[in-house]
């Protein structure tokens, strides 16, 4: 059935309250965190009105925290639904209008985004290269709603954990995942993800926050090399080239929150450098609010807010040692201040520690399943041993002096990262030569800091440890505990360690002096490689032409007077021009829905359209040995889903199967269950007993739906003949 | 092969490379001896163009004296070298030649944006390069015409056609530009570098669309991007590694274009006797060439004379009586004669038409007789077989010209519709008056513009009405997606869109940053849709690496060093060089042998350790006999099909059967290698014959009917009683060979 109109334009409103509710607060919270003796927006580092990307970090970052809190709160009391989230939305709408009302720095934080003096305007080659970062968001947002997710992990285990959610309007472990490690791995990412399946009832723009991490990974890149002292067209350069890495582009496009993991890390890195530099508790505030987002997002993402807090307390005590003199650490009123402290705080306790104090209710250890134990004591109990853990990182299994294993991660390293991380590379290496000459620079343009240099190596070091042991990073079982191509999946670990390494690049490039032209070429390649390296060859080609027809059309009316004109007329023209802008994004969400129905329907084999039309609300699909289970739950997310794997019984040996059989099947009967999925089937269960029995019971199971095992799923109608 | 082995041939083809570089400096310096800026892509230009009419005229020169061989060759070239030395010498004087270069060298240098868009011109040119060098061709035309004829060429030391095509419409095709090619076979003995004179049609067309845009007043930058959109065509850049004709054929038809707008603006004999050297070309490079070639002359000749009664006052006299400039003419007609003409006199001697067998009639009055009629040439045009009407047809072109000529093709387009668009708004109707040009020195007048639309239509038309391009009978006179490989013959149209889009851009003032970032995205573009995927990403990170590595080099003041360093350290960097050209290519042999076996399935090593020099290979269905010749062109091959009965259906097919039989026996042949099987060919008799006689054929090589080559060793009627008696099929000569 094809969506109507007004019903796309319904859901088209939602969307927008969804996106809008948390701006007013953020805006105000900027003018609040940026409150600096009455100034807003002077950074008292470089001197100069603070830039525009700083704003648009803090708005992306606010924005995101603050969502995150909604959601989380609005689980955890069991009303995640649509209803409870636009109420939710719009008080927090009120409640941002209301401060920014009361506090009347409405103008304070407009003044943030005005147009930068002309001294601070992009040059023609910094055009060039935020042009190019556009081009590749422009892909994205066409890659985000227009083709569906097929990753293996977010089908198996982010997608039907969050379409649970959905339907149960709380945060509730799916019931597959009760028992397996992945059901107890915290879902700040998720939840924030499932915000935008509800307007449109589908999977349209549920990858719409990963959008949002790419900008801030991207920004914080850019300031954080900027603050450090790197050429505002290298920090540029920089952070387009991680911008561009191709394995980055992928995971935008997926339900992976390490991509999340790594934006958040970037981003805590920039507020602990500032905190660092201008010590404002508002930055603090900020900070703790991003390690709730860290420790939310993923597990390991405790470890990277720790590296966050051991370097900015280190950093602090050094200065304190070493300088000895404060800075100014009173710049706003201890109220607003501690106001927007506990406020952090608060984030911090929602958005990271929930997960943890779930799992320590529900299993009795924060961190799921893995047993914690320290000098043979153990802390928390738990089936998984650490020592598995081990087994599947690179540490545990990858040999420093085993040549091919070497080939085979430089391989994958090339395969997945590509060129922009080579030119990375190059000008990392370009940093450490050229650290020697640093204080010889120390008058001249750059000012860059030996010790900054120094301090992202470490920081460097860290993080690549910190890969190295991050768990599934070499093997997950399936390649028999050997270091295979596989590995380059568990590159997405490595975001971290990119972005840092893509500061020194910025900070190597500026030091080497590595001319404007240069770098601007390699950013446009990188962009474009990026582009057409996705998969999907055929919109790759339609978006370049769509780009370089949109460009010169631009240009025609450039060249016309066009822009000059609307810019200059009154008000009349101008409501023109934004109600067919509205048009424009209403007609073009209307026709990206439809083309990703037709991409979903060749993408997931037409199960869905099956689902739709076949199977009815109330009737329960149970599945096993599968995969792909979130396409049981249908488009709009309305069937209902069990898992129905035989209990794995302790005397399973002892009885004999025909008995188990039965009792499986009378499980079933009992569960109502009307239809069985199973599959795609993995090589690892095409033996398991569980599918002889469903294929081979011609009677109670009558196959619907499925050709390919090995690559679809197979339905079969589910009928007890005694 | 040896080390030795590689640097002596490596030292011939310097020579044959170097061979005619002092006369065309010679040229360069009589041409623009008086010139004060001579322009530094208008000398690469003429150093280019005429570097190619000089060896393009050695090598017919040679052979039609059928010394087509590398001694001769040598000598030749030797002389030229020696020739053009002591005439610089003699009449210029070294030193004036260097204050001359040094001129042409300083003009304005380039600023950031045209130093990106000139660097992405050099990066592809590199990238060309590499293709022409590593990767062995696997064109369908090139193995089964072009490098046959060419591989013969090399074995008989002459032009001759070889005895398969002569009864075909190919065979009569003239072709200077695989004599061009021959050349570099010879010093190799393979075909190593045989595609180098592609990279130099390539830069000549670059080079002169760049050259075209600038004088008819486009803004420097906006003439380069052009120029670079042009050649990062994806279609154009992957014409490099082929031996098809037609992307010269579009270098020397812009090139002309080019040379007839100069001598237009000066009157210098001198511009009309290259021009000449380069119409010599146009039409020996391909039978089409006839077409561009009377365009061009129809367009010169009109426009000197539309000049002469319009602006009788401007006219100059034409410095007939300068002497050097009457030498240069007379060896402009010299090279038209032998480059142009010697094709066209050889058809009409051998079979009484210069066109082959194309009938050429007039007003019913037959002038040359053929078997292909005009009507015949028709069917298979655009014109004739695309229907405006069938939208599946407009699909077809749309997607074939998206997915061959890509977005730098679409971005001329729209920068030109932008410029048609605006123009009304711009120009008033006094059409005379010059269009506000941005950056231009010049400026863009309207009059100029528009004739260049109109001349950009006329190719378009004449493409439209090329015969072949919608269909050349394969597919049933249809629209099929094979129209796609077709639109090669468009190149020379799209020399010409690139010269208005130049054009157009300056006149819409399309800013600098917006058209080098086109111009990069269109270069990477066209890189990666090469078929050579890993040569390209190899190639994209190497150059990204190099830069990069050259950047921090630059900042430490390395090349300052070189740059102020004695005579010795110059030398030393000298020597280093040669020695890295050396390594370098010898590598580069060593990869493409690699990729030969490869690409061609082991066809090469088979022939090279099996079958020996006297041996004799016959071929019959095959549409890359090329392969046959051997790595080194060694091997004799001789075209076998059966003869055609008149009357097949009366005789009995042993008849014919046994009649071939007796024919390989009488040729000698010991081998016949069939296929790669087309479709229409599976169900022919010869086929069947050779599959079905064990005892006679024997398959020693091949293993996929549809992608390989098959050998079947031939075992004449009575020797196999003999080998029956001896119980060996092979001499013993052979197994030693094979041993060993």
């Amino acid at each position: 059935v094809y969506m109507s109109v007004t019903q796309h334009l319904v859901q088209l409103v939602l969307f927008l309250a969804v996106l809008v509710g948390p701006i007013p607060f953020s805006l105000s919270l900027i003018a609040l965190v940026e409150r600096w003796k009455g100034a807003a927006g002077f950074d008292p580092v470089s001197g100069r009105g603070m830039s525009l990307a700083h704003s648009f970090l803090l708005l992306l970052t606010s924005w995101c925290i603050i969502e995150t809190c909604v959601v989380v709160v609005l689980g955890i009391i069991h009303h995640f639904a649509l209803g409870a989230i636009l109420f939710s939305e719009v008080a927090v709408f009120a409640i941002g209008m209301f401060v920014r009302w009361k506090n009347r720095d409405n103008e304070r934080a407009m003044s943030l985004f005005r147009r930068p003096e002309i001294s601070d305007r992009f040059n023609g080659f910094e055009k060039m290269i935020v042009a190019a970062i556009l081009v590749v968001l422009g892909f994205l947002v066409l890659d985000v709603t227009v083709i569906p997710i097929t990753d293996y992990a977010s089908l198996r285990y982010d997608f039907p954990t969050m379409a649970n959610w959905y339907q149960t309007s709380s945060l509730a472990t799916a019931e597959e995942f009760r028992f397996v490690e992945a059901g107890r791995y915290p879902g700040s990412w998720e939840a924030f993800c499932t915000l935008f399946m509800m307007p449109f009832r589908e999977d349209f723009v549920v990858a719409f926050p990963n959008l949002v991490a790419w900008a801030i990974f991207g920004l914080s890149i850019y300031l954080i090399s900027v603050h450090l002292g790197a050429t505002r067209i290298q920090g540029l350069g920089a952070s387009s080239l991680c911008l561009a890495t191709p394995l980055l582009i992928y995971n935008v496009n997926s339900m992976h929150p390490d991509f999340a993991l790594g934006s958040f890390f970037m981003a805590g890195l920039y507020f602990s450098v500032l905190y660092t530099r201008t010590r404002r508790t508002s930055y603090l505030a900020v900070f703790s609010a991003i390690l709730g987002m860290l420790l939310g997002i993923k597990t390991s993402g405790a470890f990277y807010g720790c590296i966050l807090i051991v370097f900015m307390a280190s950093s602090v005590i050094r200065s304190h040692l070493l300088q000895n003199r404060s800075l100014q650490t009173k710049p706003m009123s201890k109220q607003h201040a501690g106001l927007l402290f506990v406020g952090g705080l608060a984030c911090f306790l929602i958005t990271g520690c929930y997960w943890y104090l779930k799992n320590f209710l529900e299993v009795g250890n924060p961190f799921g399943l893995v047993r914690i134990s320290i000098g043979g004591l153990t802390l928390f109990p738990g089936p998984i041993d650490p020592a598995f853990i081990h087994k599947t990182t690179l540490a545990g299994l990858f040999s420093l002096t085993n040549f091919s294993h070497w080939k085979i991660l430089i391989n994958q390293v090339f395969v997945n990262l590509g060129l922009p991380f080579l030119a990375m590379f190059i000008l990392f290496v370009a940093s450490l030569l050229f650290l020697p000459f640093v204080s010889a620079h120390d008058r001249s343009e750059p000012r860059i800091k030996a010790k900054s240099v120094v301090g992202l190596l470490v920081l460097l070091v860290i993080t690549v440890l910190l890969y190295w042991n991050t768990p599934y990073s070499a093997d997950n079982g399936t390649q028999g505990w050997q270091i295979t191509p596989w590995i380059g999946n568990g590159l997405r670990y490595s975001f971290s360690t990119i972005g840092v390494l893509g500061i020194l690049a910025a900070l190597g490039a500026t030091l080497a002096r590595v001319k404007d032209q240069i770098i601007v070429s390699i950013v446009i390649t990188c962009g474009a490689l990026a582009v057409l390296s996705t998969p999907h060859q055929k919109l790759v080609s339609v978006f370049l032409y769509t780009v370089v027809g949109l460009l010169l059309v631009w240009s025609l009316l450039n060249a016309a007077g066009w822009t000059r004109w609307i810019a200059s007329a009154g008000g009349v023209p101008r409501l023109g021009a934004a109600l067919i802008l509205i048009g424009v994004v209403f007609a073009a969400s209307f026709a990206a829905r439809g083309i990703r129905d037709r991409y979903r329907s060749t993408e997931y084999q037409g199960i869905l359209e099956y689902i739709e039309n076949n199977i009815g609300k109330e009737q329960t699909i149970g599945y096993l040995l599968d995969h792909r289970p979130y396409l049981l739950y249908g488009k709009h997310f309305d069937r209902k889903v069990i898992y129905v794997l035989p209990d794995e019984a302790k005397d399973r040996q002892e009885q004999p199967d025909s008995v188990d059989h039965s009792q499986w099947l009378d499980t079933l009967e009992k569960r109502e269950v009307r239809f069985v999925a199973v599959g795609p089937i993995l090589d690892a269960w095409k033996s398991s007993k569980e599918l002889s029995w469903i294929r081979n019971d011609k009677r109670d199971f009558v196959h619907v739906f499925g050709q390919d095992t090995s690559n679809e799923t197979f339905i079969y109608r589910f009928e007890r003949h005694e | 092969m040896s080390i030795t082995q590689h640097l002596t041939e490596l030292v011939f083809f310097l020579i044959i490379f170097a061979g005619p570089l002092p006369l065309s400096l010679l040229l360069l310096t009589v041409v623009e001896g008086k010139n004060e800026k001579p322009g530094f892509a208008h000398c690469l230009f003429l150093l280019l163009t005429s570097w190619c009419v000089i060896e393009t005229f050695l090598a017919v020169i040679l052979g039609i004296a059928h010394s087509f061989a590398l001694g001769p060759v040598l000598l030749s070239e030797s002389f030229v070298f020696l020739v053009g030395i002591l005439l610089l010498v003699h009449g210029w004087g070294i030193p004036r030649l260097a204050t001359f270069l040094r001129r042409a060298a300083i003009t304005n240098p380039f600023n950031s944006f045209e130093k990106m868009v000139a660097g992405t011109i050099a990066l592809v040119m590199a990238f060309a390069v590499l293709i022409v060098i590593l990767e062995p061709t696997t064109d369908y035309d090139s193995l089964g015409y072009h490098l046959p004829s060419m591989a013969h060429w090399y074995q008989t030391a002459s032009l001759e056609v070889p005895e398969v095509f002569r009864p075909q419409v190919t065979g009569r095709y003239p072709n200077a530009w695989e004599v061009l090619c021959t050349l570099f076979m010879m010093p190799f003995r393979e075909d190593f570098l045989v595609a180098l004179p592609n990279v130099v049609a390539w830069l000549i067309l670059g080079i002169s669309v760049y050259l075209l845009s600038v004088h008819f007043g486009a803004a420097r930058i906006h003439s380069l991007a052009a120029s670079s959109l042009s050649l990062t065509i994806p279609y154009v850049l992957g014409h490099v590694g082929t031996l098809h004709v037609d992307l010269p054929l579009a270098s020397f038809f812009v090139g002309g274009f080019y040379l007839s707008v100069l001598f237009l603006r000066t009157r210098q004999l001198t511009y009309l006797a290259i021009l000449l050297a380069m119409l010599g070309m146009v039409l020996g490079i391909k039978i089409n060439g006839v077409v561009y070639g009377g365009f061009l002359a129809v367009f010169a000749a009109s426009m000197v004379t539309i000049n002469i009664m319009v602006q009788r006052r401007r006219v100059q006299a034409v410095s007939w009586l300068h002497e050097s400039a009457g030498v240069v003419f007379i060896a402009g007609i010299l090279c038209f004669v032998v480059v142009g003409c010697y094709w066209y006199i050889r058809n009409l001697i051998e079979v009484h038409n210069p066109l082959g067998y194309v009938r050429l009639s007039i007003a019913g009055l037959n002038l040359f007789p053929g078997w292909v009629d005009s009507a015949d040439l028709r069917r298979g045009t655009l014109a004739t077989v695309f229907r405006a009407g069938d939208l599946l047809h407009w699909k077809i072109l749309i997607d074939q010209v998206l997915a061959k000529l890509s977005a730098p093709f679409l971005a001329m387009l729209l920068q030109l519709i932008v410029a048609l668009l605006l123009l009304p708004f711009a120009a008033r109707p006094r059409s005379n008056k010059p269009i506000r040009a941005q950056s231009g020195r010049q400026q863009i007048q309207t009059r100029q513009f528009i004739g260049l639309v109109v001349l950009f239509v006329a190719a378009a038309l004449l493409y439209w009405n090329s015969p072949f391009t919608a269909d050349d009978g394969t597919h049933n006179w249809q629209l099929t997606p094979w129209f796609g490989d077709s639109i090669r013959f468009g190149f020379p149209m799209l020399g010409i869109l690139g010269v208005v889009a130049g054009l157009s851009s300056t006149l819409t003032g399309t800013k600098e940053p917006v058209i080098v970032s086109v111009v990069i995205v269109c270069g990477a573009l066209s890189v990666m849709s090469t078929p050579y995927q890993r040569l390209a990403l190899v190639f994209l990170c190497s150059s990204v690496g190099l830069l990069l590595v050259w950047n921090l080099l630059k900042s430490v003041g390395w090349t300052r060093l070189i740059g102020r360093g004695h005579g010795a350290l110059r030398l030393g960097a000298v020597f280093i060089l040669i020695g890295v050209v050396f390594v370098v290519s010898y590598g580069a042999r060593r990869v493409r042998d690699g990729h030969r076996s490869i690409v061609y399935d082991g066809i090469l090593e088979y022939i090279e350790n099996n079958i020996s020099k006297d041996q004799t290979i016959g071929y019959l269905l095959s549409h890359r006999p090329y392969l046959l010749y051997g790595k080194h062109f060694d091997r004799k091959v001789v075209y076998v099909p059966p003869d055609k009965v008149k009357d097949r259906q009366g005789q009995l097919d042993s008849l014919d059967h046994s009649r071939w039989l007796e024919t390989l026996e009488k040729r000698k042949v010991s081998y016949v290698a069939v296929g790669p099987i087309e479709d229409a060919w599976k169900s022919m008799q010869e086929l069947s014959w050779i599959r079905g006689d064990e005892t006679e054929f024997i398959h020693v090589f091949g293993q996929d009917t549809s992608n390989e080559t098959f050998i079947y060793r031939f075992i004449p009627h009575d020797r196999r009683r003999t080998h029956a008696l001896h119980g060996s099929i092979s001499p013993p000569r052979n197994r030693s060979r094979q041993r060993a």
